[in-house]
């Protein structure tokens, strides 16, 4: 008759907790150094001033950090102790031939490790909850939460730990699969779009994972992981002064995501007692030690190995003295595949624990190396058509456009339909000119001597579609050249056009607080007038009322056209006998309530203006304020 | 009782077992014997729950082994190579069988402190391979199995400690009925103590008697014929294996003594004389019509 199934089994938590104390008794001495005993020398040495919010920032970050950190190194360590039978044949027989049923050695062990981690985290949390009550610095608000940090880590952690452990059968194998998977989606990330930005016309300057990176725990909980003070409260007062009130807690950021993360701990915990269930006894000193894995390992290998050490390899012998875009697709792709293959049948011969896998790995080899070749074909004919692709205009919600030249520069979001066709207008005038732009990356970075007059261009579009997609170019080290300012298409015409459309020059002129309807509300600025190149000369602080009249005088500087003429050959804003340079400082109203939250601060800002000779209106108003500039004493 | 039908268990695409069968009765001590690679002890890692078949049945008395606690509760085995903690004593691994046989009993543990001479005390691993074997029957045998599994059991033992333990055992299963599986290269002991033997060969069993009945159906002749050489033997004899020294000549038949004396009697041999075969000698000859024979090399 089959037995009920019982997850726990007394004995074996028993001798757990006897084989592995040492390890615990470890984890938690740390945890005493990190904690309580820091704490009570801080507190110890200002006894008398105890500050709770000094304690309070301790406690969040090293709840946090500490907890991230101590998490991922023991949390692998307990779950190698704990499984370690399984990597020893004769451990493996020993433990499988015991009248037990597989779940319950499984959940046994697990909760020993879990047990193992987490007591010491409560005891040394509270030893530190008695250390700050006895200096009455005690925030148990901070304390319960930095627990709670921990705690959350140390489930994904060592989840995450016993997961890998159940995937091998190598101890040593382990910690190699956990560190690696730690990091090995935002790496991959980094490494295909690095790879897309050297070889894909338009995919420069987005090698920063971000699509993937939650797939990369570690990464991603360094990131979002944040301790910073409660709720920053930004007041106009009754006079327009700008007053700030800030909270001296602190709370930590990131708690919902590490709670996702620990969500996730549980699921793996559980995907680790299936595998379990379905692993064999004889995989036992197997690399990986379920069938249906192998090739996923195998193939894994062969494709981490053709991005990294692939495009390393081409860095390292024949990239070192050339430029990006001029990297040869071919020869790239000719190191990914030596790469890629060599990590191939490295995987082949730690699966075959044998050097000699020619035989069985040879069809495998072939069909990596033919997706391999066949992706850089598709890649240099661009058969995605990612290249040639523009958004259609009526399928566009707003843009935000960068545009970086030797002369005037552009960074704004535009969202009325004639801008928008001004920027596809630019956006294709790029595309179309793919092949010289190219031409002049590959050839030299130097302009040659008899070269048209060119300027620089570093140009960035990111489209928001209707739908909600986001499509987003960028091009780098681009030329446009004066000599085809005229000529109807070329990328100069189309780009001047484009700094010089309505929506840009409103922006150049107000930023932020182009929008009249927006609830910004300005708090004050700075000025300095710049004459011939000389600052800090005639500079000084701009009240509220005065940063309104400011505006107002922009506007109609704007209004009647004073605010155009921008090039991309020569600064238009900078090049003049002198010109203003305006900071206004702005907030935005919120009827938000302060919570314990971290601080935001997108609820103010500034707008950062140059007043150019030609800006007339502006100079008057300022002339108004009795700050003179050059032209006051020649009269507007 | 023990019984296993068409077994398979294939390690990456090599069939360790194909298509074992076999059957221990209750109470019964059965030697399973087969030369190396046989798949012996691939088969009692399957009586043991530590394997799961690919196909075929492992029963005791008609339950599935494999992950069933109530069942390996009244399975005790040693196998060749036991396992115990790094940092364990006899005494600690008691106290951790202890906590999964709920039948584990102290009394017999006491009793057999005298039979083992045993530090209980000392860690397992300090211990040399045959007191380490002696520990592992020590705590086996208080855990009061129904059924006891023993891969090569008595290897690194001294003789006299051999023979404790054999009586040991041999005691349970007169007392308490327990089965004994017992997988050994030791033939000559076999002998002694199995009731049952089976043979295994490439991952099958070729064929599992009593050790009697395989006894009176292997049948060794030593004969002395009349002339130069030896006549043409009569039709429908099963021959296993023949040799001579001189004019005597030994012959190994499959068959009844009887029947097979009163056939050899009509070429009027000089002397003829059945004479008994030992196990090794039926191993060795069995398998030597399974192509597993002992070849003649002069190097």
């Amino acid at each position: 008759m089959q037995s009920a199934t019982s997850f726990f089994n007394r004995a074996l938590f028993r001798k757990n907790l006897q084989r592995f104390w040492p390890l615990w008794l470890g984890y938690t001495l740390i945890w005493l150094l990190l904690l309580p005993l820091p704490l009570l020398n801080e507190l110890a040495d200002y006894r008398g001033a105890s500050n709770v919010a000094d304690a309070s920032y301790y406690l969040l970050q090293i709840g946090a950090y500490g907890g991230l950190v101590m998490g991922a190194v023991f949390g692998i360590f307990f779950a190698m102790a704990m499984f370690a039978y399984l990597t020893n044949p004769r451990a493996t027989q020993g433990f499988h031939s015991m009248p037990v049923r597989r779940e319950t050695l499984y959940a046994t062990n697990y909760l020993t490790g879990l047990v193992c981690m987490v007591s010491a985290l409560v005891l040394a949390f509270a030893l530190t909850g008695v250390t700050a009550a006895c200096f009455g610095a005690l925030d148990l608000a901070a304390l319960g939460t930095a627990l709670l940090a921990a705690v959350l880590s140390v489930l994904f952690f060592y989840s995450f730990g016993v997961l890998c452990m159940m995937f091998t059968g190598q101890i040593l194998a382990a910690p190699v699969f956990y560190g690696i998977l730690n990091v090995l989606a935002a790496g991959m990330e980094w490494l295909v779009r690095t790879f897309a930005g050297n070889f894909l016309y338009g995919y420069s300057g987005y090698s920063a994972p971000e699509t993937f990176a939650f797939l990369s725990p570690a990464w991603e909980l360094v990131c979002v992981l944040d301790v910073s003070n409660v709720a920053r409260v930004d007041r106009i007062l009754s006079d327009g002064t700008h007053q700030v009130i800030q909270g001296d807690e602190y709370a930590l950021g990131g708690l919902g995501v590490l709670g996702i993360y620990a969500a996730v701990g549980i699921v793996f915990a559980v995907l680790g007692l299936l595998v379990y269930r379905r692993r064999a006894s004889e995989a036992t000193g197997s690399i990986v030690t379920v069938p249906w894995m192998r090739p996923v390992f195998k193939y894994g290998v062969a494709v981490c190995a053709a991005f990294s050490l692939g495009q390393l390899i081409y860095f390292l012998v024949f990239g070192l003295n050339l430029y990006n875009g001029q990297y040869s697709l071919p020869g790239t792709v000719a190191c990914m595949l030596f790469a890629g293959l060599l990590g191939y049948f490295a995987a082949e011969m730690l699966l075959h624990k044998s050097f000699r896998v020619w035989r069985t790995g040879r069809a495998g080899a072939l069909v990596f190396s033919a997706v391999l070749v066949c992706f850089g074909v598709a890649m240099s004919l661009d058969l995605t058509g990612y290249e040639g692709y523009t958004p259609e205009a009526d399928k566009i919600k707003s843009v935000n456009v960068h545009l970086s030249s030797g002369g005037d520069n552009l960074s704004c979001k535009l969202d009325e339909p004639e801008s928008i066709e001004y920027v596809l207008a630019a956006h294709r005038a790029m595309i179309a000119d793919k092949d010289r732009q190219l031409s002049y990356a590959r050839t030299t970075y130097e302009t040659p001597a008899d070269a048209p007059y060119s300027s620089y261009l570093y140009f960035t579009v990111t489209y928001t579609l209707k739908d909600g997609r986001v499509v987003r170019r960028s091009y780098d080290d681009c030329r446009a050249f004066s000599a085809e300012l005229n000529e109807p298409g070329s990328v100069a015409q189309t780009m001047t056009a484009l700094l010089n459309c309505p929506e840009a020059a409103l922006d150049r002129v107000l930023g932020e607080l182009a929008d009249d309807k927006s609830s910004a509300y300005l708090t004050g600025g700075y000025y300095d007038v710049v004459s011939d190149g000389a600052y800090g000369e005639n500079y000084g602080d701009l009240t509220a009322a005065q940063a309104n009249t400011l505006v107002s005088a922009l506007r109609r500087d704007y209004e009647a056209g004073h605010a155009s003429n921008a090039s991309l050959f020569e600064s238009t804003r900078y090049g003049g006998s002198f010109y203003v340079e305006l900071e206004l400082w702005y907030s935005i109203r919120t009827d938000e309530k302060p919570t314990r939250q971290s601080a935001d601060t997108t609820s103010s800002g500034s707008v950062y203006v140059i007043v150019t000779p030609e800006m007339t209106d502006t100079l008057e108003a300022l002339a108004g304020m009795d700050i003179d500039t050059p032209v006051t004493a020649r009269g507007f | 009782m023990i019984e296993i039908r068409e077994l398979v268990k294939t390690f990456d695409g090599f069939a360790a077992l194909d298509g074992a069968s076999l059957t221990v009765p209750q109470g019964a001590i059965y030697g399973l014997v087969g030369p190396n690679g046989a798949g012996k002890s691939t088969l009692l890692r399957h009586l043991t729950g530590v394997y799961r078949q690919d196909s075929g049945t492992v029963t005791a008395d008609g339950a599935d082994v494999w992950e069933n606690v109530a069942v390996k509760r009244r399975i005790a085995s040693i196998p060749d190579d036991w396992h115990y903690f790094m940092q364990s004593s006899i005494r600690d691994m008691m106290k951790f069988y202890r906590g999964f046989y709920p039948q584990f009993n102290m009394e017999r543990y006491e009793k057999l402190r005298g039979v083992f001479s045993l530090d209980e005390k000392q860690l397992i691993r300090r211990l040399s391979k045959g007191m380490q074997k002696q520990a592992a029957f020590w705590i086996a045998m208080c855990c009061m199995p129904d059924y006891l599994i023993l891969d090569e059991p008595v290897d690194g033992l001294d003789p006299v400690m051999r023979r404790q333990v054999w009586s040991l055992i041999m005691q349970d299963v007169a007392e308490r009925g327990t089965t004994v599986l017992v997988s050994s290269h030791n033939l000559r002991e076999l002998e002694d103590v199995c009731d049952h033997v089976g043979i295994m060969n490439r991952g099958r069993v070729l064929l599992e008697r009593s050790l009697s009945e395989l006894q009176e159906n292997t049948v060794k002749m030593q004969i002395v014929f009349r002339g130069e050489g030896a006549p043409e033997l009569p039709a429908g004899l099963k021959l296993l294996h023949e040799s001579h020294l001189g004019r005597v000549f030994t012959i190994i038949f499959r068959g009844n003594t009887q029947q097979i004396t009163e056939r050899l009697a009509a070429l009027d041999p000089v002397y003829m004389e059945a004479v008994p075969l030992t196990l090794e000698e039926i191993f060795i000859y069995e398998l030597g019509g399974a192509d597993y024979a002992v070849r003649d090399i002069v190097l």
